[in-house]
């Protein structure tokens, strides 16, 4: 800043002396005496040596240097204001300053001229633009000269480019940036010169390999390396500065690194090139994956035992479907082998009771049927196909009624009941729901069946509904349990395992089930299937 | 009713299942032989004259009934042991069995059982299902005529 200022003195006093060889008097009919003027009148006075000399100085100033009329026509341009501005001076000589400087900083100029002539000196900062697109910052000072009189002759301008400075504080700015963000990622990260030294490291780094940034800065990044994998590091890293683009690192293999303790760790690296000024930096985020290793561990091990538990399983229920049943017909057959064979020597009792034994083991063997069937359902692997359970419902209803043809049900499915599941298990569950409405209808003698979907909560409900005997909600809970019936055996026959069955099966699509009824007043059996909405 | 000369092979090794399906073929009106074999063992030596029945011409039978799950050798390795010899690939096989897991109907199918039923443990269906049997594998069923031996 203070450059130009010397360089416009040092040029006052030249000129000054130099005027002082005028005519005083012709200064004063020309009250706009510049530098510009001054080759004519130097021409004109021949004292061409000093026209040139004071040209020649102002000229190979390094500082651009512009005088201008206290009026602001500009009088004189350097050559360096024409090479910082890039307008020559041929084409700036004579125009008014004003209306040069860009157009948000001309009120800024002209109060600094106006200061300049009055107070003297005046200073401001303008950035802009050049005609190529380039951004420029200049500083300008502007000093007024006057003649013995006190009046303003001209004003010199010398301006700094700061153009410079303003490159260094947007670099720091971005740096502080990078910075921040450097600190703010959750990985550690680690940049890394084209030399492969570390140039710099984050707080999060630090902490991982429990160096401080000190002791890592200008080191190999092979410091942060197990021992055993440093040899085939270097080959690898020179490769990636060879060819490099944002990938993960080691794709495939378990990466290790190595904290300052010696201790190592499962990492998961990702690399970035940066291409700078001074050459290609690599960014690596390194993450800690310790724990999601040993999740991973740990899920493999749950897996493996579910497998096994599932094998063993299987082998019990097919040990079950094969051997449970086998006494069951023995104690049924010969239970009739005796009411056939023996019915002369039974009495009524007798025979009740061999009936109640047979009834007993046919239960039983229903049990096992239905229990086979539910650990089926656990077992079994979910298919995922589009399903229709209207068609579903209209085939269930169609196979009930064939069973009792008798029966008087309407029955409403509603259409287009599309969704996306297991086809086989929601057959089994809506066969499920639609027998027990079925079922507990029995005594109605309108009994109405069903079946339909409605939105609730942004997502689709579906419902099985009749207008059966209903049960009391207070026993809603047992609903879903084995075993468990709201009915004596008597009245309605069952399990109590066919709607475990239906919620197994809802809950293995992400669904939800849940029931509302009231004694005599039909049961609604709502459903989701764990649909995306 | 039926061509009584020809004997039914029972492959079973539980004794109440073994008397129950015999009572059944008798209360259906099935008066022929019932030959026993109480596993896999039992069953090919008497179908391939190894064995106790080394020696002996015995006649194959109209029908093997077969459980699966049987001591020794099972089900499965009989049923695979006549479809893969000459002489008796051509034989009526059924299973009767107290299972009806998938994985058992796949495979007595994949190994070319002419056959499955699931025995019933109500006695009643038991009867009927013994009758249908009968009618079904010793009247209207027809196989070609056995290869020479």
């Amino acid at each position: 800043m203070r450059g130009p200022r010397k360089g416009v003195q040092r040029r006052r006093v030249r000129s000054k002396n130099w005027r002082e060889g005028e005519n005083r008097r012709s200064r004063m009919n020309e009250p706009t005496p510049h530098l510009a003027d001054a080759r004519f009148q130097s021409a004109r006075t021949g004292s061409l040596i000093e026209q040139d000399l004071v040209e020649a100085l102002a000229d190979q100033a390094p500082e651009p240097l512009i005088a201008l009329s206290p009026g602001g026509t500009i009088r004189y341009w350097n050559r360096s204001a024409g090479a910082l501005f890039g307008h020559g001076s041929e084409e700036m000589i004579g125009r008014g300053f004003l209306e040069v400087v860009p157009i948000d900083v001309r009120e800024q100029a002209a109060g600094a001229l106006a200061q300049a002539v009055s107070a003297g000196a005046a200073t401001f900062r303008a950035s802009f633009r050049r005609d190529d697109g380039s951004k420029l910052l200049v500083e300008a000072g502007l000093k007024c000269v006057r003649d013995e009189h006190g009046e303003a002759r001209f004003v010199a301008v010398g301006v700094k480019d700061l153009s410079e400075l303003l490159r260094l504080q947007e670099v720091q700015a971005t740096e502080a940036r990078f910075r921040g963000l450097l600190e703010a990622a959750p990985d550690a990260m680690i940049i890394l010169r084209a030399d492969r030294s570390i140039a710099l490291v984050n707080n999060q780094l630090e902490r991982l390999f429990g160096y401080p940034r000190e002791e890592l800065l200008g080191q190999p990044i092979e410091v942060l390396v197990p021992d055993r994998f440093r040899e085939g590091h270097v080959k690898h890293r020179d490769r990636y500065f060879g060819e490099p683009r944002t990938r993960p690192m080691g794709a495939g293999l378990d990466l290790f690194g190595r904290r300052k303790d010696g201790g190592e760790f499962p990492v998961e690296i990702s690399l970035s090139p940066m291409q700078m000024e001074g050459g290609m930096l690599v960014t690596a985020a390194i993450r800690d994956i310790t724990e999601r290793k040993l999740a991973e561990a740990e899920r493999r091990q749950v897996e493996d035992a579910v497998r096994k538990l599932n094998k063993e399983l299987e082998a019990f229920s097919y040990s079950v479907s094969h051997d449970l049943r086998a006494p069951l017909r023995a104690i049924d057959g010969f239970s009739q082998v005796l009411l056939e064979d023996y019915a002369p020597k039974l009495d009524a009792q007798g025979r009740d009771f061999l009936g109640r034994i047979r009834q007993a083991s046919q239960r039983m063997a229903q049990l096992i049927d239905d229990l086979l069937a539910l650990s089926r359902i656990n077992r079994a692997e979910l298919r995922q196909a589009p399903v229709d359970l209207s068609d579903l419902a209209r085939a269930v209803a169609a196979d009930l009624r064939e069973r009792d043809p008798a029966r008087r049900i309407s029955w409403s499915i509603a259409d287009g009941l599309q969704t996306q599941g297991d086809p086989h298990l929601l057959q089994i569950a809506l066969a499920n729901l639609l027998e027990n409405a079925w079922k507990f209808t029995r005594h109605q003698p309108e009994a109405t069946i069903a079946v339909g979907a409605q939105e609730r909560d942004g997502g689709r409900v579906f419902f099985v509904q009749d207008n059966g005997v209903g049960f009391d909600m207070a026993y809603a809970s047992k609903l879903f349990s084995p075993f468990q019936r709201l009915h004596p055996q008597a009245e309605f026959e069952g399990t109590g395992i066919g709607l475990v069955t239906v919620q197994r099966i809802v809950h293995r699509h992400g669904g939800r089930i849940w029931a509302e009824s009231a004694v005599g007043n039909g049961t609604a059996f709502f459903f989701t299937l764990g649909e995306a909405t | 009713m039926t061509d009584a000369s020809k004997v039914i092979l029972l492959v079973e090794d539980n004794p109440d299942d073994l008397d129950l399906t015999v009572r059944a073929f008798r209360k259906a009106n099935i008066s022929n032989a019932v030959v026993v074999a109480r596993d896999g063992v039992e069953a090919l030596d008497y179908l391939f004259g190894t064995g106790a029945h080394a020696g002996k011409q015995n006649e194959l039978p109209q029908v093997v009934l077969l459980d699966l799950k049987l001591p020794r050798v099972d089900g499965m390795e009989v049923l695979k042991r006549i479809r893969s010899d000459p002489r008796t690939r051509f034989l009526p096989v059924v299973v009767l069995t107290s299972s009806r897991e998938e994985q058992d109907l796949v495979r007595s199918y994949e190994l070319g059982v002419s056959s499955y039923v699931r025995k019933p443990v109500d006695f009643t269906q038991f009867l009927d299902a013994a009758r249908q049997l009968g009618l079904y594998w010793l009247v209207l069923n027809l196989t070609p005529p056995h290869e020479p031996s």
